[in-house]
């Protein structure tokens, strides 16, 4: 085992530990200075896993749509406690989830809605009905987004939803 | 994006064994799938940080077993219902065990919203990679930690990788407290 000083008994003490390769010793490989790559038919072939997947991860996606929206009407009239904080960190959770997802099968219209969403309930309680109407209104977008098929961020139809998602934000935020 | 070059040598990577820590099985599947597409050996999972801690408590005990394969890289999610990225990386760079805290970690992570970077980087991870996920991302942070494994760096308020990727001549103001012949470099044989 090193034994590392505790740099806490010395201020501005530095410690740089040089450490042996040991992945390249797995690897057979001597030399530090040598530095290969994984081949690239075998990288092309780790890309065709996320393409296969694209049409499960959709599916998937739209579980977890459902599982934000379901959550979301559960919790927006519950007063603050315990039961609400479960399923608030629920609704963070799989709002995570949904821009994971979408982001994978190309649905980066959601992905940025979902984003947007996990990022406001990460940081606010809810308590205000302000808070409540921006957030009804991400979930809203995402739904459009879902039920319309709406993919690309700079499809015309994303801007309007963009700009009603800014208006709550403008008259609430 | 990793450019093939004619003249280094391709990795085989049948050797090595990854942890994935990652709660969504769906993302668990892809990356073992990219992993093994890579070729690596072996693969285990953890469903959370706190099913991580478990398992590198086994593999990487002093006197393992010549059924139980080490870990030789954690490629992790950062947030996960039940122990967190953070929580996991914070127990593998503060372990007293140097098997465990020179691990190699690579945070994969959609969450990158505010500090969460800058946060990875200042608890000692190795590489960083944001969702979505690419084969070519993934590939090169792999490459990454083969190729160039920085010094770790031993000091009042961090213990990692050097975080400072590139060497380059500096002409301000010394603000050091520490001349460079003050520091003190060990070299490290993993055991």
């Amino acid at each position: 085992m090193t034994e590392l000083e505790n740099p806490s008994a010395r201020p501005g003490m530095i410690q740089m530990i040089r450490i042996q390769n040991f992945l390249k010793r797995k690897l057979g490989i001597k030399h530090d200075e040598i530095e290969g790559q994984i081949a690239p038919e075998r990288i092309e072939r780790a890309e065709k896993c996320i393409e296969n997947c694209a049409d499960l991860a959709a599916s998937k996606m739209h579980e977890f749509i459902e599982l934000v929206t379901q959550d979301w009407d559960a919790m927006k009239d519950l007063d603050l406690g315990e039961e609400r904080t479960r399923i608030s960190q629920d609704v963070f959770i799989n709002a995570h989830e949904v821009h994971d997802l979408s982001g994978l099968c190309g649905h980066d219209l959601c992905a940025h809605f979902a984003e947007q969403l996990r990022d406001y309930i990460g940081k606010s309680d809810l308590s205000l009905k302000a808070q409540r109407v921006i957030s009804q209104a991400l979930v809203d977008a995402i739904q459009v987004t879902h039920t319309q098929d709406i993919k690309e961020i700079d499809d015309p139809r994303a801007a309007e939803l963009k700009a009603m998602v800014q208006k709550a934000i403008d008259q609430y935020g | 994006m990793p450019v093939f070059e004619e003249n280094k040598p391709l990795y085989d990577l049948t050797s090595f064994n990854i942890l994935i820590v990652e709660d969504s099985m769906f993302m668990q599947n892809l990356v073992v799938a990219m992993l093994k597409a890579f070729g690596v050996g072996d693969i285990m999972i953890a469903d959370s940080g706190n099913e991580a801690i478990d398992i590198l408590k086994i593999t990487q005990a002093r006197a393992v077993s010549q059924y139980v394969s080490r870990v030789d890289i954690v490629v992790m999610d950062w947030l996960m219902k039940k122990g967190s990225g953070e929580d996991l990386l914070r127990w593998i760079r503060t372990h007293q065990q140097d098997s465990v805290r020179f691990m190699p970690v690579i945070v994969l992570s959609g969450y990158t919203t505010g500090n969460m970077t800058y946060l990875a980087r200042d608890l000692g991870a190795n590489e960083v990679l944001t969702k979505p996920i690419s084969a070519n991302g993934l590939a090169s942070r792999i490459v990454s930690v083969i190729n160039r494994p920085r010094p770790f760096i031993n000091v009042a308020d961090y213990f990692g990788p050097d975080r400072r990727r590139q060497e380059q001549a500096y002409n301000g103001p010394e603000r050091r407290i520490t001349k460079a012949e003050e520091i003190k470099v060990i070299r490290h044989d993993r055991a």
